[in-house]
């Protein structure tokens, strides 16, 4: 069915439409908060918690926004969030609560696992914008707008982070 | 996307997504979060609360319903704060759920009590709406497209006839199109600090106005890592006024700067309104010192701000009178406000859409307060059944408030249409339009609102509204697809941008554009319609981006096709000829994966034509003879 109409039947209580239109983006959004978070326990809490929100609120998406955008964007908001907490508690974050557990990324072949291991060392910032490319699709001035950031320093640090992994290659 | 970019997706290809987070073990748990819901939204039964009791108050003549009248009442006292009373020379005391502070203490205590606030809404907030903007004089020049024709909105590009006002991040550069080949003669650049950018511009005769976001970064003592920083920032609105005579460049005249994300502004003369939003992180006594926000780095008093319990967030609008640009004239603040702006020529309204779990009702809060050179009050609130779709759906013309919303509630939506007087009683309403339909573009023209709803097929509704306590269905015409945007032509006319879908699948397939003929309501016709190739109008989703001048007869607009390899993004120019679409120009515009849509503008100023579109390292402008089958006559780019 089309978007338009899961979004139409999801706003008035469909659990189903609602599911359906999850099931068309859940990959995505564990995998940006797993990239960005590097805990799967945090990344998994992150998009279950999005999720609820999104369902109570889907009632205030206005008819002009894609599902995945606003839902994308819940994400966003939520592992900053989490990130905050991390600061709060003086969290920590290193390689034991992330690591390269094959359990978690699935995928143990050597390049892959070299360019993971780059990927995940960049700031957090930078994963966070480069995980909005990547997995929602977002342009600059998109993610500058979210990350309420100039458009010139999401650009720069985009371009810097590309460098940096080329380098480390 | 970039190589590197690839690399990474495919390193992340084959991530195990928690059994927990599949769509079955999600709807399952939201199934249970439904039924356990008892409370969600607390505030909102206390709008819906306050808001009987502005009525019941207004019954028994309590009530002051005209701004300016003054009561002889003293102050509150304590205990008396759900009383509707209005203090000599201040702000009206309640509307809604909202009551004005007595102190900056009562403020701070109506802060949410969580350390960390679960902010579900998550909503920008998006302004607008329209009514009656389509004047056929001919102009010499095109000016931004506006909801409400005196009301004037900011936009990235402005144009006096003569030059081109063209903002990027970090500067308005200023270009002379007297003759065929531009030329940029002057640069406006602001000192910004690192994480700073002009939003948008305004501009009157030699006067430049640059809306800006500044974000001050704060680097703690404490370790922060660096990678949060932008988390804690906070943010200030800036508003600056430049002398701009002689086109040679800009003298500042004045600044203000005020706290919050910047939401919209308007211009209405020469006065700029600037709508802003705060959120609290938590409720930690630093961040309650904090939520009394500043303007020129003055707390505003607790007597402009109007509150509520347990608020998230935080409105902030301010007003200023352009001769005095180092100042404001007034300012209002809402504590827990989530809302939308439509502004019309006499009222500010606020509005919010939502859904009652318990009972399982979709409403729309509004709340209404006037403006007159620069002081504003509030008025009055009131609550309507379903929720406002279109922004060009809620429209106010001599004080009549016209509502549209499609209501949620049932198994089948429903549309209806609200006519309110100026105290948002209501006069007269129509339910019961297009069952299991679902409002998707609105216009109020004069005496008739025109919508369009949309399941399968796409109705064009007329409206009589001539006798607001009696509206009265006028007609209807179908076709396939639907329009998302509405725009007058000339007096008979109706063009509608949108899509065109398959009837029995409803998936898309392609732009369409569609010229009713509304000479006679009750015998709507389509002239004719054009359907191109693409995935996305720009002007469909934003009313700034479409150019719509019966005067000049053009109509403009960009189309995105995500379909092939590469992207394509193309101009599109049509002229109305009796009784079919013209097309006079399509440019493939160069694209690549920063650019945006919405960023590209096309106008007209004497026989020239331009589009201005971004591109990868900066703005380009290229112009067209409009005489002349509009041959490309030039290009410049804009670093």
């Amino acid at each position: 069915m089309e978007e338009r109409l899961l979004v139409k039947r999801a706003k008035h209580g469909d659990l189903d439409a609602f599911a359906e239109l999850y099931g068309k983006v859940y990959k995505k959004l564990y995998q940006y908060a797993l990239c960005t978070l590097r805990n799967p326990q945090d990344a998994e809490d992150a998009v279950s918690e999005a999720v609820t929100d999104a369902f109570e609120t889907i009632g205030k998406l206005q008819k002009d926004e894609a599902f995945s955008a606003w839902i994308y964007r819940i994400v966003v908001n939520k592992c900053n969030r989490k990130m905050r907490e991390y600061y709060i508690q003086k969290e920590e974050l290193t390689e034991e609560n992330g690591g390269q557990d094959s359990c978690v990324w699935g995928d143990t072949r050597e390049e892959y696992m070299e360019v993971r291991q780059t990927f995940l060392s960049l700031p957090k910032e930078d994963r966070m914008i480069i995980g909005m490319h990547i997995f929602f699709g977002y342009k600059t001035k998109e993610i500058a707008a979210i990350l309420k950031m100039n458009e010139n320093t999401v650009r720069s640090k985009e371009s810097r982070a590309i460098q940096k992994m080329k380098k480390e290659k | 996307m970039h190589e590197v970019y690839k690399q990474i997706e495919e390193s992340m290809e084959n991530v195990e997504v928690p059994e927990s987070l599949s769509p079955e073990n999600i709807k399952k748990k939201l199934m249970e979060n439904k039924k356990k819901k008892q409370t969600f939204k607390r505030h909102i039964v206390e709008i819906a609360a306050a808001i009987a009791l502005v009525i019941i108050a207004g019954g028994t003549g309590i009530y002051v319903k005209s701004a300016n009248k003054v009561t002889e009442q003293k102050a509150l006292t304590a205990g008396q704060d759900t009383q509707v009373v209005e203090v000599a020379n201040g702000k009206k005391e309640t509307v809604g759920a909202y009551h004005l502070a007595k102190s900056y203490d009562e403020i701070y205590d109506s802060i949410a009590k969580s350390e960390y606030i679960n902010e579900p809404g998550e909503k920008e907030f998006v302004a607008e709406t329209v009514e009656d903007t389509a004047t056929s004089n001919q102009k010499e020049y095109s000016t931004t497209n506006l909801q409400v024709e005196g009301v004037d909105e900011s936009d990235f590009v402005k144009c006096d006839g003569k030059y081109l006002f063209v903002q990027t991040d970090e500067k308005v550069s200023i270009i002379d199109i007297q003759s065929k080949s531009m030329k940029t003669v002057a640069t406006v650049k602001p000192n910004l600090a690192s994480d700073s950018e002009i939003l948008d511009i305004y501009m009157d005769k030699n006067r430049l106005y640059l809306v800006i976001q500044e974000r001050d970064v704060q680097i703690r003592d404490d370790d922060i890592s660096e990678d949060i920083q932008y988390i804690d920032a906070s943010s200030n609105v800036i508003l600056q006024t430049y002398d701009i005579t002689g086109r040679a460049g800009g003298k500042l005249l004045g600044t203000v700067r005020m706290d919050g994300q910047y939401q919209t502004s308007r211009k209405v003369g020469e006065y700029i309104y600037l709508f802003t939003e705060k959120y609290f992180y938590d409720s930690t006594e630093k961040n309650k010192q904090e939520a009394v926000p500043e303007i020129n780095n003055e707390k505003i008093a607790c007597r402009d701000v109007y509150i509520q319990e347990n608020a998230t967030n935080e409105y902030i609008v301010a007003s200023v009178n352009v001769n005095n640009p180092s100042e404001t004239v007034d300012q209002m603040v809402l504590l827990n406000a989530d809302m939308q702006l439509y502004m019309g020529t006499e009222s500010i309204y606020l509005y919010a859409g939502n859904y009652d779990w318990n009972s399982e009702k979709s409403y729309t809060d509004i709340a209404k307060f006037s403006y007159r050179d620069g002081k504003m009050n509030a008025v009055n609130a009131t609550s309507v059944q379903g929720t406002i779709g279109d922004r060009f759906a809620i429209s106010e013309s001599d004080g009549v408030l016209r509502v549209l919303t499609t209501d949620w509630t049932r198994s089948e939506s429903e549309n209806r249409l609200y006519l309110m007087d100026e105290n948002l009683k209501t006069l007269g309403k129509l339910e019961n339009i297009a069952t299991g339909e679902e409002i998707y573009a609105a216009r109020y023209i004069g005496d008739i609102a025109y919508f369009i709803t949309y399941h399968n097929t796409d109705p064009l509704f007329a409206v009589d509204i001539s006798d607001p306590e009696k509206p009265k269905m006028l007609g209807q015409v179908e076709m396939t697809g639907f329009s998302d945007y509405l725009h007058p032509y000339g007096e008979n006319l109706l063009l509608g941008i949108g899509y065109e879908t398959d009837p029995d699948t409803s998936m898309t397939e392609g732009v369409k554009i569609t010229m009713f003929d509304i000479s006679n309501p009750t015998e709507l016709k389509i002239m004719d319609s054009v359907k191109m190739k693409g995935d996305r109008c720009n002007a469909a989703d934003d009313y700034k981006c479409a150019l719509v001048d019966a005067g000049r007869n053009i109509i403009g607009f960009v189309v995105s096709d995500y379909s092939q390899e590469k992207e394509s993004m193309k101009y599109y120019l049509y002229q109305w000829k009796k009784d079919h679409f013209d097309r006079l120009l399509v440019e493939n515009l160069e694209n690549n994966y920063l650019n945006l849509d919405t960023n590209i503008r096309g106008l007209y100023a004497g026989n020239q034509f331009y589009i201005i579109y971004q591109t990868e390292n900066g703005y380009e402008i290229l112009s067209y003879d409009m005489e002349n089958n509009y041959e490309k006559t030039d290009k410049l780019k804009i670093y």
